[in-house]
Formats: C-alpha cells, structure tokens, sequence
C-alpha cells in the first residue's frame, strides 16, 4: 500500500474521527495522504491534528493529481453522487462513506459508471465486525435452523458533531427528507441484507418525520418466512440490542459491543461467545483501507464492494415510500 | 399577521417543547435558534426556520433577531457554567432591543429560590446555599429586570421541575429506572413534596405571558396543578408505564449512594475536561468501553446525593402571580404521567 496515494475528500467529522487517525497513525500513509475541501480552516486543522504534508491539500476533488489512485469520499452523504461520479470518470478507485448514495437508483447509476473503469467500495465497517461476522457464519452454517425472528433496537441521542448541519438544514429536493433511517438503518439493514442474503421488503413503518427528516422510525419487514422489527431513534438510549430467533436457536448481542454475542441453543441455554479481533474506528477504517489497497493490486477481492450494498438501499428506498407519520398523544393537543 | 418568535435554546427540551407546539398551533411565525447542528435532530422534524444562534455572537444574534417580536429564551450553558446564563442574556438583550423586539420571555428556575423550603411566592426571599445554575438564573433575572423598557418587557419564568416527553431530567431517566427492575420504593425518604409542571402547561404560560400584559418586568412561578409526593409521582408514573409496582424501599439505599459519590465525581469530572479522552479509549478498547457503560448504567440507575435530599424535602411554589392574571395549569400528574407514558411506549423506551 506505501506507494498509493490517498484523496481524502472531505474534512468533516467523519475524516477527522475515522479516516484521518487510521491514516495519520502510519508514516507512510501519512505522507501519501491528499486532503480537500473547500474550507481552509478545515484543511489547516486536518493539518496541524494529523501532520498531513501541507502541499497535499485542494480545495476541489477536481485538483487532485493523477497519481492519487484511491479516493475515499467522506462529503455529507446528499453529495456522494454528484462527487464520486467525476472521479470515477477519471478512473480513481473510490471508498464512499455509507450511505453509499441516498437512493437504490443514484447507487445503481454509479456501479453502472464504475463497470471497467475503477473499484467502488462502501464504508459500511459494520461489515468488518467480529461479532455481526460470526452471527453471518453461524445463520449460513445453519446453526440455529431457519431464521424465523429478527428483531433491532438502535438508538441514542444524536451528537454526531457535524461541521454543516446537512442532516437537518438542506433544502429537500426528493420531497421527503432522510433521518434515522438512513443514517442508523443503512447499518442495520445492511448487517441484516447480508446475514440473509436476501432484500427484505416493508409491512408497515412508522416515522416522526413531520416535514424534516425523522428521528425515529418503527418498521416491520419481512424476508421469505422472517419477520423483522425495526426501532432507531436519534432521540435517546434505547435497548440497543439484536436478537434472531431461529427453529434451533437463537443469537443475541448488543449493538454496542463488537466483542461477544450469546447464543442459545436449543435446549434454551444461552451461552455468551467472544469474538475477538480488533473494533476500534482506526483499526477498522485501516483495515478497509488495506483491503481496498489490496484489490487495486490485485491481491485481494473487495470486502465491501458497492454492488453488495444496494439491497440495504433497495429495503430503505420501499420503507420511505411506505412510511406513515406517528403522532403520540402528547402532540394531539397542539395541532391546529 | 402571525407574530415572529424567536426561540433561544431550540435544540434543548423546553425550547424545542416551544417551538414545536408554538408551530403546530399555527399561531406564530417560529425561528428555532440552536448553537450548534447536533442538538438540531428533534426540532428539524418539523419544516419550521431553524437557525444558527450563537447567544455570545453579536453578529450571530443580530442575524436571528432580524423582523423578530418576541423572543423566548432557553438557552443556557451547560453544567455549571454561566457564561451563557448570565453574559449571553444580557447580549440577547442588547440585540433584541436594537432589532425593536417587543418582548422577551426568560426561562429562569425555582432554583434562584437556594435551600428556600415551605410555601415560597415570588417574593420569597433566597436562602443560601444557592447553586451556581440558581445563581447564575438570578443574576440573568437582575439583568433583565435593569434593562427593561415601556417597549422592551421581560416576563422571567421560573418552573419547578419539568416533566413530559424529552425531559432528560424528570421523565426518561425514570422510565430507564423503571424498566430496569432495580428502581424501589422510596419508602419514609420519599414523603418529600414533588413539584412538577408538565411541559404543556409550561408553554401554555409562555404564550400566555406573551399575549398578556404583566407590567414591563415580572416573575412567575411555574408549577402543576398539584403537588404530589415523591412516592405518589413515582409510582403513578411506574404504573401508566403498564410495570409491575415497585419493590419495597432498600433499606441500605443511602449507603450504596454514599459508595457511589466519588465515582459520580471523578466520572463528571472526566466528562467534563477530558471527553474526547473518553472517546478515544472506548473506539480503541471494547474492554474499557464496556466497564465505561456498565459503570455509567449503574451510577444511571440509581438515586444521586442530591435526588436522595430533594426526595424527603417539604416544600410548595406557589402560582397565585401567574392566577391573578387568568392562568391555571391544566395537566394533572395522571394525564402528565400517562402522556409521558404513550409517548415513552411508542418511540419505546419502555420497550
């Protein structure tokens, strides 16, 4: 990996919390390393915090050298789209921050686009996860029988520091504004999408977005004979845990904890099994960064290739087109 | 045409309380002011006006201020800090006086009232100690009092503790409490008074206050229509929650709260100086991140120092001064409690 060179685009949260500590905790990385984005001061702080070389730095994607073969695109998630596709046209490999793109069919238009000319791979780093790997093997090995359950509760009170608001303060062009459901439930879909290789598609959803974009969403879905229950919220803490049923067992964990999950067999017993490895934010984003490395030179395949993320985009595109507004009881008194 | 409000502190329960139910009353034209766009994931829900508002920023607040005619404010710093209470109010002011609004509303609290117990008025006078948040409300009260002008009038409100859905003081941690299993009764130590005001009734009185004339400058106390005891609030809350009613008292309560002060102070302590310290060891460390949750769970969980005294103390806010101008709260606690309830079993936190 030491003589690829990495565009950075984008200095908000995400870089400065995920991509630039793995990408600064390694000298030659560091030094290969090109930081853009339009605000200076960003730049300047990206500078001083990780030790980015001072002449590696652009204003716009459109500045980086040809040399730079990876891009990691870490731009609020409204723009992936619109700047991930010059990139691939100039035939830069791309690491897009999740979610891949905020439609199934803007995710689709840039595989299309990427076919023959570069690699695309998706940060959802879920997927990297010792504890969500083992429920995959254990579901495809059978362990539990048929998955018939799976129900998720993910939730806690949002203080993502986002340097420009875009969550909340962009004009919403689609008419219907995103929120928790795609920024949590394209983790939780996804993880789910790919334990059962599968799409699932909407019963019911309810969300309590009232013109903004939700921040909390109840779904149930259902996936051949699995039923799936859904609840993420931006407000506060919920239970945070996952639990599948199946005819022979079931698994259990917390969304919280990378490190174990439990495993009930079927005489009832539940188990706790650790999953070691490392699930730390550096370590994971070194690793997809390392794993992208390796595909471009040809000595591995794509962990997250970006074609395996659009069932989850697929299952949230249909939630939306479903949802119905939630209005608890203690707002029925002030609506007019 | 629908007056302009501005609400400081949007981001924050009763500020966004006020600009959520102001909105969908339709009545008013509602500027959600936030210092920063992490708080914003509530109030942006709603398709109202949301804008950066800065209280320390001259330039900031004069931006938000702009065509304003009343202002509600609710911002506040955080902790024990009262730069924001004190210096940013009086920066408010300024501003607001400039940009020709008509009226402000200040969020103060029966914190200024200190150790005050009994039956307390709006005339009582404070009894050390107070603390440094009563403080620093005080002080705000004092400038806003000083700067008040026969077109400039400052109502300060000061609630008792305020319940409802999103209070992330009085409402969600009790459900967490109680859906634990490890929540008991109170026993003998919770005969104290517990004075409550719903949230709604909260914003009924800022409209009121707003829509009324109570002279250039006044305080009100902002209390519920009752005035239970802890044990009567609690346990009416455990039941519309739909839980099995509490265990009896824990007789060895106040020692294990005692074991637990210097955890809550070392953990406040890092909380405050070193977060990102914090941060940096759970991302790297799944083994620190999980005794870091476990501890902040159980500390949750249970009844602080402070919890333990306001649950044995005797004391009553009166709203005579908030009466005599034609204002009643209207939610008891069974309907408080059972509004909170609904709306804790729907985004289920009592799941």
């Amino acid at each position: 990996m030491s003589d690829l060179q990495i565009a950075v685009i984008g200095c908000g949260a995400i870089a400065d919390q995920y991509y630039f500590p793995a990408l600064a905790s390694d000298a030659a990385l560091r030094a290969a390393t090109w930081i853009v984005d339009p605000s200076k001061d960003r730049r300047k702080n990206a500078i001083a915090k990780f030790g980015f070389a001072d002449d590696q730095q652009f204003t716009e994607a459109a500045e980086i050298p040809q040399s730079v073969g990876l891009a990691i695109n870490a731009t609020p998630s409204h723009l992936h789209v619109a700047t991930t596709m010059p990139l691939i046209e100039r035939g830069i490999n791309v690491i897009v921050e999740k979610p891949f793109a905020e439609f199934s069919d803007q995710a689709l238009s840039l595989i299309d686009a990427a076919k023959g000319r570069c690699l695309l791979s998706v940060n959802q780093y879920r997927r990297l996860v010792p504890s969500y790997a083992l429920i995959r093997d254990i579901i495809r090995n059978g362990d539990i029988g048929e998955v018939r359950r799976i129900s998720w509760l993910e939730g806690h009170k949002f203080d993502w520091p986002t340097e420009s608001g875009f969550y909340f303060r962009r004009p919403w062009g689609s008419g219907r504004p995103r929120g928790a459901l795609l920024d949590i439930g394209v983790h939780v879909l996804d993880q789910i999408c790919w334990w059962l290789q599968d799409t699932p598609t909407p019963l019911s959803i309810s969300t309590d977005g009232y013109g903004g974009p939700e921040a909390f969403v109840s779904a149930k879905m259902a996936s051949k004979n699995i039923e799936i229950e859904l609840a993420i919220s931006f407000h506060s803490k919920l239970s945070n845990t996952y639990l599948v049923e199946g005819t022979k067992g079931s698994l259990k964990g917390s969304t919280l904890d990378y490190s174990r999950i439990a495993k009930q067999s079927s005489n009832g017993v539940w188990r706790n099994i650790s999953t070691p490895g490392e699930t730390g934010w550096p370590a994971m984003a070194k690793r997809l960064v390392a794993n992208v490395a390796d595909a471009i030179a040809g000595r591995d395949q794509l962990l997250v290739p970006a074609a395996d993320v659009i069932p989850a985009l697929i299952a949230i595109d249909s939630l939306y087109n479903m949802a119905t507004e939630l209005w608890p009881d203690c707002y029925k008194e002030w609506k007019s | 045409m629908k007056p302009r409000i501005l609400v400081t502190g949007a981001g924050g329960f009763v500020g966004g309380w006020v600009a959520e139910a102001f909105y969908l009353q339709g009545w008013a034209e509602v500027r959600a002011g936030i210092n920063r766009w992490s708080s914003a994931a509530r109030v942006a829900r709603f398709p109202l006006e949301i804008i950066e508002c800065n209280i320390m920023s001259e330039p900031s607040l004069m931006k938000a201020l702009k065509n304003v005619d009343y202002v509600v404010h609710c911002a506040r710093g955080r902790g024990d800090d009262n730069t924001i209470t004190i210096e940013g109010t009086r920066r408010l002011i300024e501003c607001a006086k400039r940009q020709g609004v008509k009226k402000l509303i200040f969020m103060s609290s029966v914190a200024v009232y200190g150790a005050a117990t009994g039956k307390i008025d709006e005339d009582t006078t404070p009894v050390m100690p107070i603390t440094e948040y009563g403080k620093g409300k005080l002080e705000a009260e004092d400038i806003c009092r000083q700067s008040v002008a026969e077109d400039f009038r400052i109502a300060a409100v000061r609630p008792t503790l305020i319940y409802g859905p999103f209070s992330e003081q009085w409402t969600i941690p009790y459900i967490q409490r109680f859906t634990s299993g490890r929540w008991r009764s109170l026993g003998s130590g919770g005969e104290g008074r517990c004075n409550l005001v719903y949230v709604g009734d909260l914003v009924r009185l800022v409209r009121f206050l707003i829509e009324t004339d109570f002279g250039t400058f006044n305080v009100f106390n902002a209390n519920g229509p009752e005035v239970p005891t802890w044990n009567s609030y609690l346990e009416r809350f455990n039941a519309a929650l739909g839980l099995p009613p509490l265990a009896s008292p824990d007789p060895s309560l106040g020692f294990r709260v005692a074991l637990r002060v210097p955890i809550r102070k070392l953990g406040k302590y890092m909380l405050a100086h070193h977060r990102g310290l914090l941060s940096t060891i759970a991302q790297r460390s799944p083994r620190m991140k999980s005794i870091m949750m476990k501890t902040e769970a159980d500390l949750r969980l249970m009844p602080n120092a402070d919890e333990i005294e306001r649950f044995v103390t005797d004391v009553q806010y009166s709203m005579s001064r908030a009466a005599d101008l034609g204002f009643r709260p209207s939610t008891n606690v069974d309907t408080g409690v059972a509004l909170a309830a609904n709306w804790a079993k729907l985004l289920k936190f009592a799941a």
